[in-house]
């Protein structure tokens, strides 16, 4: 079975891509700057949710419960009580992760699989998102408008976008190992396996129970991460920007787009996307949601003639 | 001590009772051939047993521990492992993973050793040479290979093979029996469900035959061949034809 | 003062369940024989809401005429998606996704088409209430209930008396046994999922007269749909006729009684806890 070469390479053409990436906004403007550190957030929130529904084969419609706890946590505890947004991300990582543990016990103890437990998680998004609307703490409807500082490392907050990029990037290196770890060792075989056929990993010793588990609970914990920097990015959150579905929507059409269960899927995934979610805000104008309207196109496609995504089509070439 | 002990087992679904009080041991080092017509409740046995299905009453104990209403993974754990009659090998997975999984809940989490032992498996079983290939592309007896490659992979004590046979043509199925046979050597007991008689006839040490969630019968193939019930059960009963 | 605002509200909310039985049950049909959950199920919705709005804008048509063209058109489309997209998986999670892609394109091709504005249906003679006492009772909501009544009571004869609806209710027992007696899968799965979209269709035309009509109409009435269906017990039809009532009185009260928009909070936890605790919903269907 003849590999790829071009894969074969991939540590060597990631390192290219890396050195590319890092030196790229050199040459770039700040609106450039600007895409290409949504095409990054999209990549590490997509690689995220990637551990549970790519690896371990939940399909959650609901990351954007993780991303906004994220998002919250930091926001609030910086405008509230001073807490540098670095300590607020890693505790919104925190309680992300044990909301996470928490629905993932709730769906998975009760045996919730495929539709059903997207669904769930959609319900739960929708709660938090309702939630944060009518609740005082996290302002409602009108949201959080995050008070500038200027740059400051430990506010979390810089004027110029340059360094929002290279943190981004970071995140992106920081996913991509985290995922070659888990890919390349016994839980990533586990979750595999517990994607691929459940009873037979039963059957096998694997607590099916546990490895759910422990999949929801890394994918909330990242994709929390993921969160605080957007809100330190753009410096105002929501309930709508933040727990809507639409943003649960963006997030797993990276994986889905650029291939479930791999290292680089949802980073080629945000790729294609991030710049075809632009061009179509260009030339149809007007109503942001554009763009969705062709991720619906890009869905259908991909699950009809693509299911193993750009990754799976590189691999045949 | 018997290795594996069933007492009064029952289950039932709705209105059917699948297991209907069922009493039996298994003896450390045995190859116990299960048999019966369709729909006699052997597999339901087997899931019983392996931990997918709760019975409704009775006791399941290995080795003198009561195992009744473990999961499955805390019993394959235990040392019980099993196949399923309709082979589920992982499609997308190579040959090597699919064993791998099962091989790594040994103490050892030493990634050498365990490769090392999926090496030997693949070899045993004649897996060698589709180790990369993907479990959705193996042919049929390929498949019940490796269902049984992975369940070996998992250290067991004792092996339930459901129908490990079906699907195989005659030389599969003596090699398979064979397998069978040396796994036996090397002190693994099997409990074998098997609708193809001649095979169960020649590799099990003692047959069991159920009808209708009952132990029909218990001893010998010489003499479960000879028992009156087992005909009739076989053969059908002249007053009850049905059509 | 008391007993006039909670009769209000239950008035108000048996109406609203009424509707949200007639959008849900097209999609309990449609789940109840093929097994898979329709995310487009709103998006069709939505887009007999428009139907009827343009009708009515451009021919002055009544809505509660256009809802036949509503129906027709929206049995139309969703055959063709059934015919031309569905049909390519049948895997229930594969699906799920395919049919949000659908949503997804359906609601912003709305929005590209007509504007995210919200628009409404102005009939000076239907804005009235019936009033009895203290309950007052909109009456373009209480003809939406009297649709969604016989809707459920329409589609029921259907399915008992039609070979069609017998061949339905076959194929949603047991579709191996309905194959063995020659009953042709595809093609009543295909008119199963045309009949879903064109009663919802027809349903979204019926609301217009007091409910405004917007291109994100449909993620919400599919969401509510999905609560009324796994509330009622999937495949069940009374149980989402019942479902559509619980679902409907439970938000109306909460709008009353609670801050906010909280409600919405419980019809959610509601939809959680029913997968969660009793999957076969209140009457039972198909286990979750």
């Amino acid at each position: 079975m003849r590999k790829l070469s071009l894969y074969r390479y991939s540590y060597v053409l990631m390192g290219v891509a890396l050195l590319l990436l890092s030196i790229l906004p050199a040459f770039m403007g700040s609106y450039y700057i600007h895409i290409l550190i949504l095409i990054l957030v999209y990549a590490y929130l997509g690689s995220s949710w990637n551990v549970l529904g790519g690896y371990c084969g939940q399909f959650s419609f609901g990351h954007a419960t993780f991303f906004g706890l994220g998002a919250y946590t930091s926001t609030i505890l910086f405008m509230r009580f001073g807490i540098s947004p670095w300590i607020g991300m890693v505790l919104g990582g925190i309680l992300s992760m044990f909301v996470g543990i928490f629905i993932g016990f709730i769906c998975f103890r009760y045996g919730l699989k495929g539709p059903f437990f997207a669904l769930a998680t959609l319900a739960f998004a929708e709660m938090f998102r309702v939630a944060a609307l009518n609740i005082p703490l996290t302002g409602k409807a009108m949201g959080i408008l995050i008070t500038l500082k200027g740059t400051s490392f430990p506010a979390f907050q810089f004027q110029e976008k340059i360094y929002y990029y290279y943190i981004i990037l970071a995140f992106n290196v920081f996913i991509v190992l985290v995922t070659h770890l888990i890919e390349n060792r016994k839980l990533g075989d586990y979750l595999e396996a517990i994607k691929e056929d459940e009873d037979a990993a039963e059957a096998l010793g694997i607590d099916t129970l546990r490895y759910k588990i422990i999949a929801i609970s890394i994918s909330s914990f990242l994709t929390a991460l993921g969160g605080t920097f957007y809100a330190q990015y753009l410096f105002y959150i929501d309930p709508d920007i933040c727990f809507g579905v639409h943003n649960s929507i963006e997030i797993f059409m990276r994986p889905i787009l650029g291939g479930l269960g791999t290292v680089y899927g949802a980073f080629l995934g945000s790729l294609i996307l991030g710049p075809l979610s632009e061009l179509t805000r260009g030339l149809l104008g007007g109503y942001s949601g554009m763009h969705l309207m062709l991720f619906g196109v890009v869905l259908v496609v991909v699950i009809i003639f693509l299911p193993r995504g750009v990754v799976g089509l590189l691999k045949k070439i | 001590m018997a290795m594996l002990e069933v007492q009064g087992l029952i289950k039932s679904f709705g209105g059917l009772t699948a297991i209907n009080n069922l009493n039996l041991a298994i003896e450390e080092g045995e190859i116990v051939g299960l048999i019966g017509p369709n729909g006699a409740g052997k597999t339901t046995f087997f899931n019983l047993v392996s931990g997918f299905l709760k019975p409704d009453c009775g006791k399941i104990i290995f080795k003198g521990e009561n195992i009744t209403g473990l999961k499955p993974h805390a019993i394959c754990r235990k040392g019980i492992a099993r196949t399923f009659q309709i082979v589920k090998p992982f499609p997308k997975l190579t040959t090597f993973k699919n064993i791998r999984i099962g091989a790594y809940h040994r103490s050892s989490s030493n990634r050498k050793l365990i490769d090392e032992r999926v090496e030997e498996i693949l070899n045993f079983l004649g897996l060698e040479e589709k180790k990369n290939m993907l479990g959705s592309d193996l042919t049929i007896a390929d498949r019940k290979n490796l269902e049984l490659g992975r369940s070996l992979a998992t250290n067991p004590k004792l092996l339930l093979l459901d129908e490990i046979m079906g699907g195989l043509n005659p030389v599969e199925q003596g090699r398979m029996i064979n397998v069978v046979k040396r796994l036996n050597q090397e002190g693994i007991t099997s409990l074998v469900i098997e609708h193809n008689m001649r095979a169960i006839m020649l590799c099990s040490h003692r047959i069991i035959v159920l009808n209708y969630g009952e132990k029909i019968a218990d001893g010998t193939p010489e003499q479960v061949a000879k028992n009156q019930n087992v005909i009739k059960v076989y053969l059908g009963d002249q007053e009850n034809v049905r059509d | 003062m008391f007993f006039q605002m909670l009769s209000n509200a239950l008035v108000s909310g048996l109406l609203m369940g009424g509707v949200y039985a007639s959008v849900a049950i097209g999609l309990t049909l449609i789940f109840g024989v093929m097994n898979i959950i329709n995310f487009a199920h709103g998006s069709f919705m939505m887009l007999g809401m428009y139907v009827a709005y343009w009708l009515f804008t451009g021919l002055g048509l009544n809505p509660y005429i256009s809802l036949v063209p509503s129906f027709l058109i929206l049995f139309f489309l969703g055959a063709v998606i059934h015919k031309f997209i569905i049909i390519h998986s049948s895997d229930a999670q594969n699906i799920l996704l395919i049919t949000l892609g659908i949503a997804l394109f359906l609601e912003n091709f709305a929005a590209f088409l007509w504007t995210p504005d919200y628009r409404s249906i102005e009939i000076p003679t239907l804005a009235k209430s019936l009033f009895i006492g203290y309950l007052a009772i909109s009456i373009p909501r209480l003809i939406a209930f009297i649709f969604a009544i016989l809707l459920t009571i329409g589609l029921y004869i259907f399915l008992k008396t039609t070979t069609t609806g017998k061949s339905i209710r076959a194929i949603s027992d047991n579709i191996e046994g309905a194959r063995s007696v020659g009953i042709n899968i595809k093609k009543i799965s295909l008119i199963s999922f045309a009949i879903g979209a064109g009663c919802v269709g027809a349903a979204g035309a019926v609301i217009t007269p007091f409910y405004s009509i917007s291109p994100s109409v449909g993620l919400v009435f599919v969401i509510i749909a999905f609560v009324v269906v796994v509330l009622g017990g999937m495949g069940n039809f009374w149980g989402t006729f019942l479902g559509g009532l619980i679902v409907g009185l439970g938000e109306s009260l909460g709008a009353t009684y609670l801050p906010g928009s909280l409600q919405q909070f419980f019809i959610y936890f509601v939809f959680i806890l029913i997968l969660l605790f009793r999957p076969q919903g209140i009457l039972g269907g198909k286990r979750a």
